[in-house]
């Protein structure tokens, strides 16, 4: 006998497109019967009050499973992979409709909050400056995007294990990390901290105090080479990326265990690079927000600078420390570690340390989703045995 | 403890019941001032199984239509009898108080 679907069937599952389509699929039956069984015999429509229930109820279903803010951040902005409590939330954001769009509008937002603290530094003299600054990361960044983003898609979706359809991939495949070869790191570090540096940083002391000294010198040329400075900063970034992509052994890359495929790196030095970047430059605004004048800020630019320079230098001479005495298993964090304080050195060759906490193969991860959701309340499995 | 939250545990207490009977216990339960809507039903559910306090007990399907059953657990039981002796005791105090106040304005 066929499902004949009433009208007000069709309704209620269109209200309930929004709870997570996971959620639908388990739970999506039962709660239109019990709607259903609260309308009554009869009943043809949806009331309004019952109709926004119904969808806020699905909203806070789907915040419930959004990850937490910090989670979320690192997630979006570097891929990390999510526990396995956000597995589903991670397929539906990757698979889902314009993720490409989603991504790119998250970026560009960070991007600005980045080049707020760039204007907050340069806005004092000339919002053209600030707007250079956007226009030229914009622009670079939907030159460079699209070429990555598909490959990003692949990525998340293989680190949080499944296939390039979204499908899950056995445990065996994704239960832990497989060590990282330490080898040819320290170039890697060194060439990416020196790039970035060499580009952006003078471009910003040259800029700061030729705009500072010359107040008559057109805006829309001061915002042209301000772009460009960060232009360069940016194709600084991306060919030290491509290089260390090229070469031998490189460390920023993470094995899935039983995947042939490794998974793309992830740039955690250029990510430490940026952050100390932009501290930088936030002191030097917040500098120059509490003393106007030439002098002081001048000044404190190039105290920024003296500061970070020797930053980069202890990172190099760590990386080298680490991957001539650290043993066969470093990871990029540990390099951070040791240049930065943030957490402890690796000790012993014997014991790998990988960049997240990683269960030993088969055991943990994936660990069992809470019984949340219960069996799906359609096919074989209903009811439940 | 949330006062509709209190009310889906203490509608579970009697024993395993799915979401229609639910909604209608809690509106028994609290003389028809609280209307639960099937939304927020289903979150409270959501995060009280999540919390470890309802669970579901089983599943069928009765005249077409899909149950699913909760139940109480153990710790469930527990924080209900905490919240309900609280109550109580906020009851008591509060009738102590409204007694003072009354033998006051009659003196």
């Amino acid at each position: 006998m066929a499902y004949q679907v009433s009208p007000l069937q069709r309704r209620l599952w269109q209200l309930l497109t929004a709870y997570p389509p996971e959620w639908r699929e388990q739970r999506g039956a039962e709660l239109v019967d019990t709607v259903l069984d609260l309308l009554g015999p009869g009943a043809t429509r949806v009331g309004p009050r019952l109709a926004v229930n119904l969808v806020v109820g699905g909203w806070l279903t789907r915040l419930r499973e959004h990850p937490p803010p910090r989670a979320w951040l690192a997630y979006r902005i570097r891929g990390r992979r999510l526990p396995a409590r956000w597995r589903a939330w991670v397929r539906r954001d990757v698979t889902g409709r314009f993720f490409i769009v989603r991504d790119l509008a998250f970026r560009i937002a960070f991007l600005a909050a980045f080049l707020g603290a760039q204007g907050l530094t340069f806005g004092a003299l000339d919002p053209w400056i600030g707007w250079g600054f956007f226009i030229a990361m914009f622009a670079v960044g939907l030159l460079l995007y699209p070429l990555g983003a598909v490959r990003l898609r692949l990525r998340i979706l293989e680190r949080h294990g499944f296939d390039e359809y979204g499908r899950p991939l056995p445990p065996p495949a994704w239960s832990a990390y497989g060590p990282r070869p330490a080898q040819q790191v320290w170039p890697w570090l060194v060439a990416a901290g020196g790039a970035a540096y060499a580009l952006a940083v003078p471009w910003q002391i040259v800029l700061s105090e030729w705009a500072a000294l010359d107040a008559e010198q057109s805006p829309v040329w001061i915002a042209v080479v301000d772009g460009g400075c960060l232009s360069c900063a940016v194709l600084g970034f991306v060919l030290t990326g491509l290089v260390a992509a090229r070469l031998p052994d490189r460390l920023a890359r993470r094995s899935l265990v039983n995947r042939g495929r490794p998974v793309p790196a992830d740039w955690r030095i250029v990510a430490v690079v940026v952050s100390l970047y932009t501290a930088a430059s936030a002191a030097a605004a917040v500098a120059r927000a509490a003393w106007s004048g030439f002098e002081i800020d001048s000044l404190l630019v190039h105290v920024a600078v003296l500061l970070v320079a020797p930053a980069c230098l202890v990172a190099g001479l760590v990386a080298r420390h680490v991957e001539r005495h650290g043993g066969p298993v470093v990871t990029l964090r540990d390099l951070a570690a040791g240049a930065f304080g943030v957490g402890p050195m690796p000790h012993h060759p014997t014991q790998p340390v990988v960049a997240d906490a990683a269960p030993p193969p088969g055991a943990g991860w994936p660990r069992p989703q809470p019984p949340v959701l219960g069996p799906p309340l359609a096919g074989p499995h209903w009811p439940p045995a | 403890m949330r006062e509709q939250t209190y009310l889906v545990l203490l509608a579970l207490a009697d024993g395993p019941r799915h979401g229609y009977v639910i909604v209608k216990a809690v509106a028994e339960l609290s003389g028809g001032r609280v209307r639960i809507g099937p939304g927020t039903l289903y979150g409270a559910l959501d995060r009280l199984t999540g919390e470890g306090l309802v669970a579901v007990s089983g599943a069928e399907i009765v005249d077409g239509r899909h149950r699913r059953y909760y139940r109480l657990t153990e710790a469930g039981m527990a924080a209900v009898t905490a919240e309900t002796a609280r109550l109580s005791e906020l009851a008591a105090r509060a009738r102590r108080i409204v007694a003072r106040l009354a033998l006051g304005g009659a003196s």
